[in-house]
């Protein structure tokens, strides 16, 4: 009895004592990095605002430096050590393990440790959570045009908005990454040496030329083993043929895919609910009751192992598909030493060196309206630059900061392949002048360049590339045609309570039609369903987005 | 022997035997398959397409286990795994031993008391935050003891340790008693040796979550040369495995390492862990009864 007693005093005590350590690593937290506030007096009252911003001549800054990462960067990493002395600081390298650096990240918030640059934890989804908890220091717009003339210029020119994505209330807290595999379209991929078998020597290119090649590709044995096991099309091949219906409503095996926004008579509607998709289903389900789409369809294509492979592609079941980039499909390019192509290509070549040789690139089809349609990202990238609160009493250290961006991404190709490789020479090397082709030295070809410290000083901005051999041949078989972009960009207030249940009632619907569980009527019902169950909200705050955009 | 002969007239019998065998051999393969394609895997050439399944290696290789082993940070986190299940489990049976010890006589005073405190903290933990700042705040980070001290006593472990102490016999100590032994020389010389079931059940229990352990690792260890193996491994298995959850564009990324040598790196990790099994299975399973009858 008395124990008991004794047990519940005690218990309250813990769980006291537990809530006050909680407590007083919060409240720390602000107090961390005020170490050398070293604001210039003169500045605050001076005409030019942005003269606190500027780095002092010859202070030694000690900065916290949260890098993509692959693998963890030693502390006495070969690149580490180059720019310290290049830019006369001295960097505190977080390794937080990419796989879990959210968790981790926070974890650090609530200790109170926040990292002055940070590439890796924030993204536009998140980034207005953050600016709550007041963990983000704030950025004007001319004091990043100040410190990185050319990183801005250049990304304002691909996205005037670029900016505004990582703005909350009109305030900028961030700089996001710009990728350049936002060029290129999804994947039309066709298996050449089928198309010869049955008899077709054009690659398709409209719609009713698609249907020819899939009804052939399944009933005339094009792999010529006397069963009937082949099929047109599978997962990956459905948005092609949504996009020839004029929408892409993000049924695929890709979840960056998922959420895709058309616009129509000047406001912006989920492109899963429009009525262009109930024509592109009624097809389909033709399609399925012919044997023409795979069954198994979905489960999709890849069946474990690297996401970007269709195991249906390469192992002969299906003729065309729509999966991963064109970075799993290039052919090896011979500008590249020891080029083995993308790995759908390279497994393919496995087999068989020849059907490898025979895959036909394609174009979109052209739809209805005469148009291709398939889809492709935006240039804005989800993960967003941002820098800790304790920099706003440090202006100097932010300028500095964003100079050694603007030299590492903004001035020259070498110093971009620089930050992104290492030195020119010892790890890398390249014969020509302009950089258009590089090959990494042994043995560092072998090894993670995160352990020398290559690539944890570069982000991406577009200024520069270093994939121009491969964007070329990219660009030269068609994969920047017909792309569509979302017209949506980073997260809505409302995702958290509507997005994921939206895109399940989108699934199962798609599904139930396709399969003929439910006949091509029950769209308008969905539709319905689907307004209903938070598609109202959520296309309500997708207009407001817009229409601030372009306030 | 007679009994088996007797069970071969029923048919009835023979076909339970026959369904039972059966289902157990599916099980056995539906067990091992996996770990058989992954070894074939581990022993072929990177050039062998593995998009259908294969049990038979085409071509047979060393070169990853080569690789491997050549890796510097499977070398050093095989080095911190090993210290760290080695030290973690001989801490934990020490002080688990030594206390449950205590716990499990009758006459030790508010026994009751210290007992029930101790399975509070079966319920109770401080949660990640607070481990954290206090590991960081007790100079822990990047040592081996913020992966051992931890996880040192386990509650349920030392009631199931106490409970096969106090199933030991009281005379056998009054008896070394009389002969003049010492608390200490009774525990050592007595009440040890006949406890063997139970340490290994609990050294197998701490091993298996030592070696296995990754999580904390990634929390405390902030330098690539302290983490431990799991932490290398899940690292290198992961390469060119996109995070699912984000709504990012795909990267367009070298990658390093090949799904062969993936396979060799997780055969690396398992099988000394699954080696150590054989040679305790008899205690493990005497040890988890006897820990378990008494209440």
């Amino acid at each position: 009895m008395k124990a008991a007693q004794w047990g519940k005093t005690l218990l309250a005590t813990m769980l006291a004592g537990a809530m006050l350590t909680a407590c007083s690593g919060n409240e720390n937290s602000p107090a961390t990095n005020n170490g050398n506030n070293a604001v210039p007096a003169s500045a605050e009252g001076s005409a030019d605002p942005l003269a606190k911003y500027e780095p002092i001549e010859g202070k030694k800054y000690t900065i916290s430096w949260l890098p993509y990462e692959k693998v963890p960067v030693p502390e006495d990493a070969e690149m580490v050590k180059y720019y310290e002395e290049k830019f006369n600081v001295d960097f505190d390298i977080w390794n937080l393990d990419h796989a879990n650096v959210v968790e981790l990240f926070n974890m650090r918030l609530a200790a109170g440790e926040i990292p002055d640059y940070n590439r890796n934890a924030v993204k536009t989804n998140t980034l207005p959570q953050y600016v709550d908890q007041g963990v983000l220091a704030e950025i004007p717009e001319e004091v990043i045009k100040k410190y990185m003339p050319n990183i801005y210029e250049n990304a304002m020119k691909l996205d005037p908005n670029w900016l505004k994505y990582a703005s909350v209330d009109g305030k900028i807290y961030g700089l996001p990454i710009l990728s350049d595999a936002a060029e290129f379209r999804t994947t039309i991929v066709w298996r050449g040496d089928w198309l010869e078998k049955v008899g077709i020597t054009k690659t398709p290119d409209t719609l009713e030329e698609f249907e020819e090649a899939f009804y052939k590709f399944t009933n005339e044995d094009p792999d010529g083993n006397g069963v009937k096991d082949t099929y047109g099309l599978s997962q990956s091949g459905l948005q092609a043929i949504f996009g020839a219906f004029g929408v892409l409503p993000g049924y695929g095996p890709h979840k960056w895919q998922d959420w895709f926004w058309m616009e129509k008579d000047g406001k912006i509607v989920n492109a899963a609910v429009m009525p262009e998709a109930k024509e592109a289903l009624k097809l389909l389900n033709k399609w399925y009751k012919d044997g023409v789409l795979d069954p198994e369809f979905i489960t999709g294509e890849n069946t474990g192992d690297y996401w970007g492979i269709s195991h249906a592609f390469v192992n002969g079941k299906i003729g065309f598909t729509g999966h991963g980039q064109n970075q799993h499909w290039y052919e090896p390019l011979a500008e590249i030493e020891g080029d083995k192509g993308g790995r759908n290509y390279e497994e393919l070549a496995k087999k068989d060196p020849a059907i490898a040789k025979s895959i036909r690139y394609g174009l979109p089809p052209v739809g209805l309206n005469g148009e291709r349609t398939l889809f492709a990202n935006n240039y804005v990238d989800a993960p967003v630059i941002v820098f800790g609160k304790q920099l706003e009493d440090e202006p100097d250290k932010l300028g500095k900061i964003l100079q050694i961006l603007e030299h590492n991404m903004g001035t020259t190709k070498e110093n971009f392949y620089t930050a992104n490789l290492g030195i020119k020479g010892k790890h890398w090397d390249s014969d020509d002048e302009t950089l258009r082709t590089f090959k990494i030295l042994p043995p560092y070809n072998e090894m993670e360049g995160n352990v020398y410290g290559a690539g944890i000083f570069a982000s991406d901005f577009l200024t520069f590339t270093m994939n121009e051999v491969k964007n070329e041949w990219a660009r030269k078989n068609g994969f920047s045609e017909g792309a569509v972009r979302n017209k949506l960009i980073g997260a809505l207030p409302s995702d958290d309570m509507y997005k994921a249940e939206l895109i399940k009632l989108r699934d199962e619907a798609y599904i139930s039609i396709i399969t003929g569980d439910k006949p091509v009527d029950y769209f308008d019902e969905f539709v319905k369903k689907w307004y209903a169950a938070g598609g109202d909200q959520a296309t309500k705050e997708a207009n407001e987005w817009q229409a601030n955009l372009t306030k | 022997m007679k009994s088996i002969r007797k069970l071969r007239i029923h048919p009835g019998g023979l076909l339970f035997d026959t369904v039972n065998m059966g289902m157990m051999l599916l099980l056995c393969i539906t067990t091992l398959y996996p770990f058989l394609y992954l070894l074939t895997m581990s022993l072929s050439p990177s050039d062998v397409s593995f998009t259908t399944i294969k049990i038979w290696p085409e071509k047979f290789t060393w070169a990853n286990y080569q690789m491997v082993f050549e890796h510097k940070y499977i070398r050093s986190g095989f080095v911190n795994a090993v210290i760290r299940t080695v030290l973690g489990t001989l801490i934990t049976l020490v002080v688990t031993v030594s206390a449950a010890y205590v716990l499990a006589k009758p006459y030790f005073p508010h026994r009751k008391f210290w007992t029930q405190l101790i399975v509070l903290t079966m319920f109770f933990s401080g949660g990640l935050i607070p481990t954290y700042l206090m590991i960081k705040g007790l100079n822990l980070m990047n040592t081996v003891w913020a992966l051992v001290l931890p996880s040192m006593v386990s509650a349920f472990q030392l009631i199931v340790t106490r409970n096969f102490l106090q199933s030991l016999p009281a005379e056998l100590e009054e008896s070394a008693k009389i002969d003049g032994a010492n608390d200490i020389y009774i525990l050592w010389k007595i009440v040890i040796p006949l406890s063997m079931p139970i340490l290994v059940t609990l050294g197998l229990w701490n091993i298996v979550f030592h070696w296995n352990q990754w999580f904390d690792s990634m929390l405390y260890m902030t330098r690539p040369e302290n983490e431990v193996l799991q932490v290398v491994m899940r690292r290198i298995v992961l390469d060119g495995e996109m995070d699912m959850l984000s709504t990012a564009v795909p990267e367009m990324q070298r990658q390093v390492n090949t799904e062969t040598l993936k396979a060799a790196t997780i055969m690396f990790t398992t099988i000394p862990i699954i080696l150590i099994y054989p040679f305790v299975q008899k205690y493990f399973i005497k040890g988890m009864l006897v820990g378990a009858v008494k209440g």
